[in-house]
């Protein structure tokens, strides 16, 4: 049986297409006398190419930003302008140009004289809000920043220190993953140098899977996402590796509580490209006092890049990734899981309009459990390659393009069970194997209206298949799930018959247009106004029913039982710079629904299931809010504050399978809603030895679900509940602080060293990671317990860089 | 994963390397209160080799969930259960304290039995099956952790039959401790082989007696032990707690459907041993 579905068209589709065709008409109508001036911007001291380097000519409007390779391209009419080149923390580059013919200008940047000081960093001009471009609800930190947020441990992480920009959250400490403006976890598309990463957490979320050393650029997409992203319904977290130093050899590294890193970087091929390799390990040995002897927990990461100039037009990239967190807890049990990507790059620049890149990528998560005791070895993995062509063609002063193609084919291992032993009184047993292909074709334009409006129009069109080989079970009327009157429970359906699938045949297929919109409308020099939506059409679902995922959930594609989700969101932005750029604010406000949401039957069993379908209902969610972010960009006194107000819950009403739905189909908060979240990040420049730095963070505390009573049966006394998520944890605050001290001595030597030292959870809040209801063992009486994971923490690290 | 709660592991890991510092504080919270609600605390429990003919029901009323007196009696009600194949009924006598007793009841593998319960007007059924046990092989006595952080474990051995789907619970009673711990396992990935259901205790001391139960129940039942048991406490769910639901027995009230009743109605053959817990 094959099946193609449509899933609820945005209004007309032949419509839309012709809207797309008549906003691309302008590009074929120009006829003035213009030449293009185009090149790569790099940093002077390490070569490596700045991205979003803000080109402009001077006195005019006419400008871009550097691409993910640093390329550029303005097209203007003849004439003698001033191009002018800004980035973070560089100074400002000038230069007169004579346009009256095609240019190619390569052209480094210093970092600012008042910079020399590596690790220190002033926001500088192009900090500011860029009012003139569409593009809205983008969190950017430079590693710099992130580098100098008071965090646990003294582990730089950036995934919690996204969490301190507006819009995003997470379901507590220790837990994994993120969420972005109601957005559940496995609606963040994580990429590494364009490789999707499926988990981001090491020690089960208590750090993030991304080494700072090796990162270069990282950008969340919270809205307004721009067309050639696809495939999660929330956000995108895009993540660009280090070049590595074409200048000269570089090590850097530090000594920290929890792991070490180590990075080298170099030229390579005769100057012809250069390298990166870093890595960081934990240490096992931290955890053995708290375990008994025989117990380890450690992780480690490896991030390779290198790459090579063939000629000025063509170059090579090579980037890859490999983590893994390994446990032993006393010999009860072991755990591993990692990720490895891999992905090779050619950039080609046709000519100085139209730039392109190739990418073959291949990345995978796997995931082994044993428990000796059990006799049980448990593994699973799901793995994908990943082809993209894409292109950008900067048409005209008014007018640039982005367009390509991509294809991922999937293969999910959601788990094979061996007999650790002869012993063991387990059946091997493996659960089916699933197959996909998911391909996508967008095409985006950035269009300036006037000086003051310019629009952007994206149409992104996905196509999903899934493959055999597989059984999959019929049911009757084609419900997985029953609803069984009597007793007002949701049940599993037993199968009539089953189906089989053949190899690389079409189980199923989903295809959906997803327009992307976004328009700034420019108010003065200083403010401006943004609006967008976008559509966002996800084919993969984490299968989890717990608060916060865990390594061991897998992913499960759409098929024959599980649509995809469907997301729509529409954000509006005021953004303004003031006191000379000194200070910038942000304010948005969104709303977004979500089609196709899986939620759980009460009692479902998610782990080790083959037949996912009878465990699961489909249903909705919607998310809204207001985000304010205030940002203090210049000056020895930099940092923000952020304040979302927001709101998410799901739905999901019995539809065919009868009954009212989970939750009596009632509207109930997502397990990451947060009325309230509001944080402050500070960061003070005392003198050139010392700076210190200050979280503040308060949010509303994690939906929960309190007893409603209690009754005794069997000789227990159990607690009943009614609806989900409708009581709440305390509130939730916490203050970091932290010190840097670079030692005067620095100024003349190679050798570059500093001490951190930082205070988590300063004030020393209990905060409850979870509150338990249960009888005490001992007395029998009924108790409330919570839980809390990081009292305060202090940690020392020291970095270097020679 | 049926018999092997992957969550638990995982959470007394965490617990583990949250641990520098994590810890964990009985608090004051205040919950809500959703009111008086009927339980049905009715299990038809049939040794092995007995004639099974007395058997107690009993029923309750709930409270609010930091009470301490939970124990409030269903006093007046009227109780029967009838045997379906043969349509024989049993009446269980209101004892005054909540309890309903009957002296005449006939268990039978596999019949099929249903409790009436006549209650302030209303009429409350329930149906279910009368289920086998296996024999209780062994017990096996073993230690789980090192070190500070070490539990007593018992494993609870039995056969289980091949190419039937089977469900089993296990209830161990220590003399120690106030209140029992059950277990629940699905012969799913251990189909025909040799079984066991495990329960750890970090409350085990050497000299206690547990006595051990191994009862043959329904997949319904199961589903519904497999949340009760959850959501009992008992469990260290740690950081990956799921959310806790409405737990929905197999007690329906004809007049209003919609009214919540509390508690199941089973039946279920059962083996029993004692086991004294030795010096590790």
């Amino acid at each position: 049986m094959t099946r193609t579905k449509q899933l609820k068209p945005f209004r007309s589709k032949k419509r839309q297409a012709l809207l797309v065709v008549i906003l691309l008409c302008p590009v074929f109508f120009f006829a003035q006398t213009k030449y293009t001036v185009s090149g790569v911007v790099k940093d002077v001291a390490n070569g490596e190419t700045l991205l979003g380097a803000t080109v402009l000519l001077k006195g005019t409007s006419i400008g871009s930003t550097t691409n993910e390779y640093g390329f550029y391209s303005i097209t203007a009419p003849e004439g003698t302008y001033t191009l002018t080149i800004s980035y973070l923390g560089f100074t400002t580059f000038e230069q007169n140009i004579n346009l009256s013919t095609d240019q190619k200008l390569d052209i480094e940047l210093k970092e600012d004289a008042a910079q020399l000081d590596e690790v220190i960093i002033t926001a500088e001009e192009s900090k500011k809000v860029d009012l003139q471009t569409p593009q809205m609800s983008v969190a950017k930190l430079s590693t710099n920043e992130i580098k100098q947020i008071p965090v646990v441990l003294g582990e730089v992480d950036l995934i919690k220190s996204i969490q301190l920009l507006p819009g995003v959250t997470n379901a507590g400490e220790g837990a994994s993953g993120f969420n972005v403006r109601g957005g559940a976890e496995d609606q963040n598309l994580i990429l590494l140098d364009e490789a999707i990463i499926y988990n981001a957490s090491h020690l089960f979320g208590f750090f993030s899977v991304f080494n700072a050393d090796a990162i270069k650029d990282v950008k969340l997409y919270k809205g307004g996402i721009p067309a050639r992203f696809g495939g999660r319904a929330s956000s995108v977290l895009d993540i660009r590796q280090k070049d590595g130093n074409s200048k000269e050899f570089e090590l850097t590294g530090g000594i920290g509580a929890i792991s070490s890193r180590l990075a080298a970087e170099g030229p390579m091929f005769k100057d012809k490209g250069s390298f990166l390799m870093a890595g960081r390990a934990a240490y096992a040995n931290i955890f053995l006092a708290l375990g008994g002897e025989d117990s380890r927990a450690g992780f480690y990461d490896l991030n390779l890049k290198t790459n090579y100039e063939i000629d000025e037009k063509n170059r090579l990239y090579l980037s890859g990734y490999f983590g893994n967190d390994n446990f032993n807890l006393s010999g009860i049990f072991t755990n591993s899981y990692g990720n490895l990507s891999g992905n090779l790059r050619w950039n080609h620049i046709f000519n100085n309009k139209l730039f392109s890149n190739t990418s073959l990528i291949y990345s995978r998560y796997n995931y082994n459990l044993e428990i000796p005791i059990e006799g049980i070895d448990w593994t699973s993995d799901i793995s994908n390659y990943n082809v993209r062509y894409d292109l950008g063609y900067y048409a005209s002063e008014k007018l640039k393009f982005d367009f390509g193609v991509n294809g991922i084919y999937y293969n999910f291992n959601p788990g094979k069970l061996n007999p650790l032993d002869a012993d063991s009184g387990v059946n091997p047993e493996k659960l089916d194997d699933k197959f996909a292909l998911e391909a996508g074709a967008y095409a985006g334009l950035e269009h300036k209206i006037s000086d003051r409006l310019t629009a952007q129009y994206g149409l992104r069109f996905s196509y999903f298949n899934r493959l055999g080989e597989q059984t999959l079970n019929n049911y009757a009327d084609n419900l997985p799930v029953v609803y069984n009157e009597e007793l007002g429970i949701y049940e599993r359906a037993n199968p009539i018959s089953s189906t089989d699938y053949g190899k690389g045949k079409s189980i199923a297929t989903f295809n959906n247009l997803e327009p992307r919109f976004a328009l700034s409308f420019q108010l003065d020099e200083k403010s401006s106004l943004k609006a967008s939506y976008n559509r966002m059409a996800q084919y993969l679902h984490l299968i989890s029913n717990t608060t916060s995922a865990t390594p061991l959930d897998v992913w499960a594609p759409s098929g024959k039982f599980i649509e995809p989700q469907i997301a729509d969101q529409y954000a509006l932005g005021y953004f303004r710079n003031f006191r000379e750029n000194m200070f910038s604010i942000e304010a948005e406000a969104y709303y977004k629904t979500i089609d196709n949401r899986v939620d759980y039957i009460n009692g479902a069993e998610l782990i080790a299931q083959n037949t996912i379908e009878t465990e699961i209902l489909t249903g909705e969610a919607r998310a809204y809010g207001l985000e304010l972010l205030v940002r203090k960009n210049k000056g020895d006194f930099t940092g923000w504050v952020s304040y979302t107000l927001s709101k998410s819950q799901q739905r999901t009403p019995g539809g065919a399978a009868g009954g009212l739905g989970i939750n009596n189909g009632k509207w109930y908060n997502s397990n990451w809603d947060r009325t309230h979240d509001f944080s402050f990040t500070g960061s003070y420049k005392l003198n050139e030895k010392w700076r210190f730095g200050a979280n503040l963070v308060f949010q509303t505390g994690r939906p929960v679900t309190y007893p409603n009573g209690q009754f005794i049966y069997n000789g227990l006394s159990i607690a009943t509940y009614s609806e989900r998520n409708a009581d709440r944890l305390p509130a939730y605050h916490r203050l970091d602080l932290s010190a840097t001290l670079t030692p005067r001595k620095n100024k003349d030597r190679r050798w570059q060293g500093e001490w951190v030292f930082g205070i988590y959870n300063a004030y020393n809040r209990m905060n409850a990671a979870s509150i338990s209801f249960g009888q005490n063992q001992e007395t029998g009486v009924n108790e409330a317990t919570r839980t809390s994971i990081f009292g305060i923490v202090p940690s020392v690290t020291y970095n270097f860089k020679f | 994963m049926k018999n092997i709660n992957f969550y638990t592991r995982l959470g007394s890991l965490l617990t583990l390397i949250g641990l520098l510092n994590s810890c964990t504080k009985v608090i004051d919270v205040d919950v809500p209160n959703g009111g008086a609600r009927l339980v049905v605390d009715a299990s038809i429990n049939w040794q092995k080799d007995t004639s099974g003919e007395t058997q107690t029901i009993h029923l309750r009323e709930s409270t609010s969930y930091f009470n301490s007196n939970p124990d409030v009696p269903v006093i007046g009600a009227s109780v029967t259960v009838t045997k379906e194949n043969d349509g024989s009924t049993f009446v269980f006598d209101d004892q005054n304290n909540g309890s309903y007793t009957a002296t005449d009841f006939v268990p039978e593998l596999n019949a099929s039995y249903t409790l009436e319960i006549l209650y302030n007007g209303n009429s409350y059924t329930a149906t279910e099956t009368l289920i086998a046990a296996p024999d209780i092989n062994r017990i096996v006595q073993t230690i789980e952790g090192s070190d500070d952080d070490k539990e007593i474990q018992l494993q609870l051995f039995f056969d289980d039959p091949g190419a039937v789907e089977n469900y089993y619970l296990g209830e161990f009673i220590p003399s120690n401790l106030p209140i029992p711990s059950l277990a629940v396992i699905s012969d799913e990935f251990t189909d025909g082989n040799e079984n066991f259901i495990e329960n750890d205790n970090e409350n085990y001391v050497a000299g206690a007696t547990v006595a051990i139960n191994l009862y043959g129940i329904s997949q319904r039942y199961y589903d519904y032990l497999n949340i009760f048991i959850q959501q009992s406490g008992s469990d260290e769910n740690g950081p990956f707690p799921t959310t806790p639901v409405q737990l929905k027995g197999n007690c329906t009230n004809i007049n209003d459907p919609n009214e919540e009743v509390l508690g199941f109605f089973r039946l279920g053959e059962f083996d029993t041993t004692s086991y004294t817990i030795e010096q590790q």
